[in-house]
């Protein structure tokens, strides 16, 4: 049997299909490790049935490297599409970024990919430009389905890496979920409390919202804004109570 | 058979079937009862009146342990092909990962069917699919009816399958646990 032997021998579906997986879904550490096998040499489980408890022992020692992580560093160019710096985002694609990582980020990963990785012209100042934010991630997807796992991954700790920064350059506007407590709010604290979930139930949609002046029609004019200006903005705001 | 104040119970392999070996097992297992309740458990089990013990002295029971623990060598050789109402049930020699990762987790249920349910895994109708055999329903079906066969059936099939699942989930759990520094392309 044909064993990959690192992660640039698996692709980015695999790598899902991997993570999916859920060892106490399986009540059996042998059934997990044969479906485990199976998604990595992209073998029917039923051809792996029969395989010898102690062959599967040696090759679980062979897959070692499935409890690594893969490369952390983004690929620059992927089936000709360039990363886009996360420093360049637009507000709306930072706002889909945290939906998408909100919800399992690698099961999203290839539509986090298709909203990294964009086309990319030089106009005529000589500029480098990527395309505008006019698709939905999920229908270019495929095209980093097959793409191997150590040039796509590298997306996922690079984003978490700077939305940590910018949660700390903008503590004011990220500040940290207050410890729920037992004791029993007053009137005004739980009128403030219910405002607070609504908040976070509608949050990015109140601040487009209100960026907009109320005006729903301007809100594609908010989430195409520069994601850093948008921020400084909100904390000027903040700041100002304006 | 070993007989106990008059009660002929069977106490060799090929006397006791496969479901009085998984409840022997099951009483033998029960962490609430200490070693003489089990015992009386398991005589009770197996026909005799319990009033048999209210009166017997200690060494006089322990006497009806040895007796009934004096068995012939278990068997060794596993018995490949069975019928049973007219079906042929057939076992491969060696176990394989699939069959074994489905006993594992009878084995984790411990619903006192261990043995019944591992002979229904590990014996398949000749004359089924591969989906067929590992059906819930037929499996279930399967155990109700090695539930009756002798339990010299099942000893040398337990005998290997709680060996290599002993050794090879340890072997496994090695294996996961094994740190690994180096980050890896």
């Amino acid at each position: 049997m044909q064993l990959p032997k690192n992660w640039n021998s698996l692709t980015t579906s695999q790598f899902i299909e991997l993570k999916a997986l859920k060892e106490e879904d399986f009540g059996s550490l042998f059934l997990y490790n044969l479906e485990v096998l199976s998604i990595v040499t992209d073998t029917d489980p039923e051809e792996l049935e029969d395989l010898e408890p102690e062959k599967l022992v040696e090759y679980i020692y062979e897959l070692n490297f499935l409890r690594r992580e893969p490369s952390k560093s983004a690929t620059e160019v992927i089936n000709d599409l360039h990363f886009k710096p996360f420093i360049l985002i637009k507000f709306g694609e930072f706002i889909d970024l945290e939906y998408y990582f909100s919800n399992d980020f690698v099961n999203n990963l290839t539509s986090i990919c298709a909203l990294c990785y964009r086309k990319k012209v030089v106009n005529e100042w000589g500029v480098e430009e990527f395309e505008p934010y006019r698709f939905n991630p999920s229908d270019r997807a495929h095209l980093f389905e097959h793409e191997t796992i150590t040039k796509t991954y590298g997306v996922i700790p690079e984003y978490l890496k700077f939305r940590s920064e910018l949660m700390q350059s903008y503590e004011n506007l990220f500040m940290p979920d207050v410890e729920e407590s037992d004791e029993e709010l007053d009137p005004e604290d739980l009128k403030e409390e219910q405002e607070e979930q609504k908040f976070k139930k509608w949050g990015w949609e109140k601040v487009i919202y209100d960026l907009a002046g109320e005006d729903i029609t301007k809100a594609d004019q908010i989430t195409d804004l520069p994601l850093i200006m948008v921020l400084n903005f909100m904390s000027m705001k903040y700041e100002l109570r304006v | 058979m070993v007989e106990i104040a008059g009660y002929n119970i069977p106490n060799e392999p090929s006397e006791l079937t496969v479901e009085q070996f998984d409840k022997i097992n099951f009483i033998t297992s029960n962490q609430e009862l200490d070693e003489i309740e089990k015992w009386i458990e398991k005589f009770k089990y197996l026909g005799v009146d319990e009033s048999v013990f209210d009166d017997m002295e200690m060494e006089e029971f322990y006497q009806l342990i040895a007796d009934w623990n004096d068995q012939p060598p278990h068997p060794k050789d596993k018995v490949l092909s069975v019928e049973i109402d007219g079906y042929t049930y057939e076992a491969k020699p060696t176990i394989g990962v699939k069959d074994l990762g489905m006993i594992e987790k009878v084995w984790k249920s411990n619903n006192g069917n261990f043995a019944a349910e591992t002979l229904a895994i590990i014996y398949k109708r000749s004359d089924l699919t591969k989906t067929e055999h590992y059906a819930p329903a037929h499996i279930k079906h399967k155990t109700a009816l090695f539930k009756k066969q002798p339990s010299s059936l099942v000893i040398p099939f337990i005998i290997e399958v709680l060996e290599k699942l002993t050794k090879t989930t340890q072997q496994i759990k090695d294996a996961v646990t094994e740190e690994l520094e180096q980050p890896n392309n």
